[in-house]
C-alpha cells in the first residue's frame, strides 16, 4: 500500500489573508494555537469537523485547503 | 516582496506551550512530589515495625487509604492554582484555557502507556504471590504499579506535547 500524507494550503491561506496570525485562526476555529501550528506542519491530522471548520474560515472549499497526496502522485 | 513562507512573529501566542501542555508538566511534578513523600512515610513506617504481625495488612490499608484521599486533595489544590498562575505569569486570555481534539488524542494515547504500567505491576503482584511472597509485598508492587502508571502517562504526555503531535 503507497504511503499518504495529508497537505494543507493554510500557511498560504493566512498570508492571504492579510497574515492572519496562527492565534487568530486557532480562536476562530476553537482550537489551540499549538494545534493550527501542528495542523500547518503537516504533523497533525485535524479532525474532518476542524478540517471544515478551517476552510469555512477561510471561505474557500475543503479541497482547497486539505489534499491527500500518495507517493504515486 | 512578501513571502507567504516566511511566517512574521505571532504576538498572539506568549508561550510555547497550550494550557493543557503547562497542566501535564504540573501534574508530573505533583505526581513526583506526592509519590516521593508517601514512599517516604511509608517506608518509615515499615522500618519501625507497623506492617508486622498479624494486624499489619490492616494497618497499611488505613494508611494507604489515607493517601489516596490525600494526593488527590494535592492535585486539585494544584490543578485550581495552575489556570491563576498561568493568568499572571503569561498574561493569558480565556482562549488559551482551550482543551481541543489533539489535547484529548494525547490523553488518550498516554491512557495506554498508564495502563500498560500499571497491569505490568499487577501481574508482577500476582508473580509475587504465586512464589509465596507476602500479600502486603504484592499490595505494595500494585500501589506503585499505580503511581508508576500515572507517572509514565503524564511522561507520555509531556513527549507528545514537545514532539507536537
Amino acid at each position: 500500500m503507497p504511503t499518504a500524507k495529508i497537505r494543507n494550503t493554510i500557511r498560504r491561506l493566512r498570508f492571504d489573508r492579510d497574515e492572519m496570525t496562527q492565534k487568530e485562526l486557532a480562536d476562530r476555529v476553537g482550537v489551540t494555537r499549538q494545534t493550527i501550528l501542528a495542523v500547518e506542519a503537516g504533523k497533525y491530522s485535524p479532525s474532518l469537523e476542524l478540517a471544515f471548520r478551517i476552510a469555512l474560515v477561510f471561505g474557500v472549499p475543503l479541497g482547497e485547503v486539505f489534499t491527500y497526496e500518495t507517493d504515486n502522485e | 516582496m512578501a513571502d507567504f513562507r516566511s511566517e512574521k512573529p505571532d504576538h498572539g501566542a506568549r508561550s510555547g506551550m497550550s494550557y493543557e501542555g503547562r497542566n501535564t508538566v504540573v501534574a508530573l511534578v505533583t505526581n513526583l512530589c506526592v509519590v516521593t513523600f508517601f514512599a517516604w512515610r511509608l517506608l518509615a513506617l515499615h522500618r519501625q515495625g507497623a506492617f508486622d504481625g498479624p494486624s499489619g495488612l490492616a494497618t497499611w490499608a488505613q494508611c494507604v487509604l489515607w493517601i489516596i484521599p490525600a494526593s488527590v486533595g494535592v492535585s486539585i489544590v494544584l490543578a485550581v492554582l495552575l489556570p491563576v498562575l498561568a493568568a499572571l505569569v503569561w498574561r493569558d486570555d480565556a482562549s488559551s484555557f482551550v482543551v481541543d481534539e489533539r489535547d484529548k488524542a494525547f490523553a488518550i494515547k498516554a491512557m495506554s502507556a498508564t495502563i500498560v504500567v500499571a497491569s505490568a505491576g499487577f501481574i508482577l503482584a500476582l508473580v509475587v504471590l504465586a512464589w509465596g511472597r507476602s500479600a502486603l509485598l504484592a499490595f505494595n508492587i500494585i500501589l506503585a504499579a499505580f503511581a508508576l502508571g500515572d507517572l509514565a502517562g503524564s511522561l507520555a504526555k509531556l513527549y507528545f506535547y514537545r514532539r507536537g503531535y
